[in-house]
């Protein structure tokens, strides 16, 4: 094998091995930001990349043939994806993942949920711009015991540019790296180019989720009105951005109930300037952190 | 021109047995899943106290009194707002 990584996320252990492939960079594009560990430590999980004549394959276990393909930009979204889809079944019920992102500032796990377009990944970026540390854009991992993991995958824009970030500046600001890898759309052969963000940042340690914020971003809404809002009103919304359920609604509420701390604090924001928004969020944070 | 809607309270109004419901201690409130659709909707504790209530065995003025000896309130008083409590549920389909 040219490279490999062994990382784990919530515990559950993950080997990703390549043998010499032109998709190598990509490959590990995708796996940087996670928490690299011993050799000592036994996988749960391998992921390989092997070459078999003109093509590429990615194994699971050494035996699950999971992909193949002629073309190896093929090969790293579908490594993303199988890495998405094995730590979130083999984390479940222990961990609810909701689609979610969190930060860590100032000591306080702050989470943005929301459906795409919501903006909970910009408000995400905002905050990594002001020095908040990375547990996820996608997939927040809630434990049994109130704390939230760090499932810190790359952040990812469809285009060169982003209508409220400027890439020369994010770069400049020091606190990211960049890397990008392209891949032919399933349906029409048509290439595809996916920006990472690669925070520097990066949380390692579960900490106890402390603030949930449901942003509702729309080009006509205020820069931005944040209103806390009741546990009972949360509980009603976040059911929906569970990615594994339970067998019924009632479950994830009751789930969701008596893994939120007590201490936690609900918010609605609804923005169009996500710089704002995210500074009356980094404000509520800091006035949290002053309660600690 | 307004119309008055007569909503029709059951003599003994029982509870769909689909709600489960989830208690929110800090805000005295409770959030219920109807299992039967899954819709999701909230009371407050009193409201929801009143639809624990609803088991079939107890007219609205049987459950007026156990709310107005549980809020140490006037009967009549109770009464009138428990009515109103019951007709926002036969509406809803909460209770039947």
């Amino acid at each position: 094998m040219s490279w490999h990584k062994l990382f784990e996320v919530a515990g559950i252990v993950i080997l990703v091995e390549s043998e010499e492939t032109p998709c190598d960079r990509s490959l590990q594009a995708i796996v940087t930001l996670y928490h690299e560990i011993s050799e000592e430590n036994r996988p749960d999980v391998v992921f390989s990349i092997r070459k078999l004549k003109k093509k590429i394959q990615l194994l699971l276990n050494q035996q699950e043939l999971l992909w193949e393909a002629e073309d190896e930009r093929d090969i790293p979204p579908a490594l993303e994806i199988h890495i998405y889809r094995q730590i979130l079944q083999r984390t479940f019920p222990h961990f609810l993942s909701l689609h979610a992102s969190c930060v860590n500032i100032d000591g306080i796990a702050c989470m943005f949920a929301g459906q795409s377009g919501a903006g909970k990944s910009s408000l995400c970026t905002a905050a990594l711009l002001t020095g908040a540390h990375y547990f996820t854009d996608e997939f927040s991992l809630l434990s049994k015991d109130g704390l939230v993991y760090p499932f810190p995958r790359p952040l990812q824009w469809d285009e060169e540019e982003h209508p409220a970030f400027d890439g020369q500046n994010m770069i400049q600001s020091g606190l990211f790296n960049k890397e990008k890898f392209g891949f032919l759309e399933a349906n029409t052969n048509h290439l595809v180019t996916s920006h990472l963000w690669l925070p520097k940042h990066v949380q390692v340690e579960a900490l106890p989720l402390q603030m949930i914020v449901l942003p509702r971003y729309h080009p006509d809404s205020p820069e931005a009105e944040m209103v806390e809002i009741r546990r009972g009103e949360a509980m009603m919304a976040l059911p929906e951005h569970i990615h594994l359920h339970y067998p019924d609604a009632a479950s994830d509420i009751q789930q969701l109930n008596q893994r939120i701390s007590n201490d936690c604090k609900f918010f609605r924001l609804d923005f169009s300037n996500v710089f704002k928004a995210w500074a009356l969020s980094k404000d509520r944070v800091q006035r949290l952190a002053q309660l600690n | 021109m307004s119309v008055a809607l007569n909503i029709s309270i059951p003599e003994k109004p029982v509870r769909k047995d689909s709600l489960v419901g989830e208690e929110m201690e800090q805000d005295n409130e409770v959030v219920y899943v109807d299992a039967e659709n899954d819709s999701i909707f909230s009371l407050n504790n009193t409201a929801s106290a009143i639809l624990d209530l609803c088991d079939g065995s107890r007219t609205s003025r049987d459950i007026a009194v156990v709310v107005a000896d549980t809020l140490d309130v006037d009967v009549e008083r109770a009464f009138k707002d428990t009515e109103s409590v019951l007709e926002e549920f036969v509406v809803l389909g909460l209770v039947a």
